[in-house]
C-alpha cells in the first residue's frame, strides 16, 4: 500500500552522516513505491544549500536533488535559513526554503509515518 | 494523513535550542489551522524546562516560557513527567499552564497522536 | 497490540535514555531499530543486554556493521535488515520515536 513518510532532518550536512541516512532512508522509500517529504529543522536546513563540493563524502544536496526528481518534496525552514545566512535562490535544484506553517504542517497532515533524524 | 502530533521533549534549557525550537514547531502546527491536536511532553533532561523561576535573560537567550505561553495562546497542551522532574530538582514550581503527568498518562499520549517527533 | 519503533543512531557510550522505552511503551510491542553507530549496541555485549532488557526485537542496519568491520549475523533479539526493511518496520509499527 502507497503511504506517505515524513522525514524530519535537524542534523547539518557535515557534521555527522544523519543527511546521509535521510537520503538512504528517502531512496528505500520511494523504491517501495511510498510518498516522500523531508522537512530540514534547525541545523537540518543545510543540506539544501547549493554550492557545497565535499570532496571524499557523498555530495548529499545533488542526492536531494535526485531523490527530487523521483517525486520526494524537500522543504526546509525560512527561520533558520535566515538565521544561517542562507537565502532564496540558494537552495539546491529540487528543494524549496519553506515554512512551519505552510509547508511542515502541510506534510504532517499528509503523513503516515514520521522518522526523526536527530542528535 | 495525520492531524496530530506530539514534540517530545528530551533536553534541558539553554544548553540547546531543542526545547524553543520543538515548542515553535508545536505553535506552528496549531496556527496553521490544519493540525488540530499538537502538544509537547517533557521527559528526561527535558521536564527542566518547566521550572518556573528559569531566567533566561541572564545568559541573552529568548525565554522558553515565552514558547510555552504563546503555546497555550493556541490552546496547546504541555505536560511534564512529575517522576523525571522530582528525579532531577525536587519538587519545584512549574511555569503556569504546564501540567504534571505520570508515565501512564506520558503512554496514553503517544498513542492519543498520530505522530511523535523528538527534540 | 500497539506498537513502536525506537530509532536509534548514537553509540552506546553516548548519552541515550534506554529507560524512555520502557516507560514510553509500557506493555507495547517494543522494537528498536539501530542506525550508525548505534549498530555498536549489536556488537557490545554488556549494551547489548542493556538494550535486550527495554525492547522486544532489535533491528540492525547490516550496512552500518559491515561499514565498520562487523558483517556477521548478530543472533538474539538482534537481526539485520536492510533500508528497505526499514521501511516496511517504519510503516509496520504504529509509532516511531527516536530515541
Amino acid at each position: 500500500m502507497k503511504r506517505t513518510l515524513l522525514i524530519h532532518l535537524r542534523s547539518g550536512s557535515m557534521m555527522n552522516m544523519d543527511s546521509n541516512l535521510v537520503v538512504k532512508l528517502a531512496k528505500a522509500a520511494l523504491d517501495k513505491g511510498h510518498n516522500v517529504r523531508i522537512f530540514g529543522y534547525g541545523e537540518g536546513i543545510t543540506p539544501i544549500k547549493e554550492g557545497q563540493e565535499p570532496k571524499r563524502f557523498p555530495n548529499v544536496g545533488k542526492e536531494l536533488t535526485e531523490l527530487a526528481e523521483r517525486g520526494a518534496t524537500i522543504v526546509v525552514c525560512e527561520t533558520c535559513c535566515a538565521a544561517r545566512g542562507i537565502h532564496r535562490g540558494e537552495e539546491v535544484k529540487g528543494s524549496k526554503i519553506g515554512s512551519l506553517t505552510n509547508d511542515l504542517s502541510k506534510f504532517v497532515s499528509e503523513a503516515d509515518r514520521i522518522v526523526t533524524i536527530a542528535r | 494523513m495525520a492531524k496530530s502530533i506530539l514534540i517530545l521533549a528530551t533536553k534541558a534549557p539553554y544548553g540547546t535550542e531543542d526545547f524553543f525550537a520543538g515548542a515553535r514547531l508545536a505553535l506552528a502546527m496549531l496556527a496553521s489551522g490544519s493540525i488540530s491536536r499538537s502538544t509537547v511532553l517533557m521527559v528526561g533532561d527535558g521536564t527542566l524546562n518547566a521550572v518556573a523561576s528559569q531566567n533566561p535573560g541572564a545568559i541573552g537567550m529568548p525565554s522558553n516560557v515565552e514558547a510555552i505561553n504563546d503555546l497555550a495562546d493556541f490552546e496547546g497542551e504541555v505536560f511534564v513527567l512529575e517522576d523525571d522532574l522530582k528525579e532531577r530538582v525536587g519538587d519545584m514550581p512549574l511555569v503556569e499552564g504546564v501540567k504534571r503527568i505520570s508515565w501512564e498518562k506520558a503512554r496514553e499520549l503517544i498513542f492519543d497522536h498520530e505522530l511523535v517527533t523528538t527534540f | 497490540m500497539a506498537s513502536i519503533l525506537f530509532v536509534m543512531l548514537k553509540s552506546p557510550h553516548e548519552n541515550v535514555n534506554l529507560e524512555l522505552a520502557s516507560d514510553l511503551g509500557g506493555q507495547s510491542k517494543k522494537a528498536a531499530i539501530l542506525f550508525e553507530d548505534a549498530v555498536y549496541y549489536a556488537m557490545d555485549k554488556k549494551a547489548s543486554k542493556h538494550l535486550a532488557e527495554h525492547v522486544d526485537e532489535v533491528f540492525v542496519i547490516s550496512d552500518d556493521l559491515a561499514a565498520r568491520g562487523f558483517d556477521c549475523d548478530v543472533g538474539g533479539k538482534f537481526k539485520t535488515v536492510d533500508y528497505g526493511q526499514a521501511v516496511d518496520l517504519i510503516m509496520q509499527y504504529d509509532r516511531t520515536v527516536t530515541l
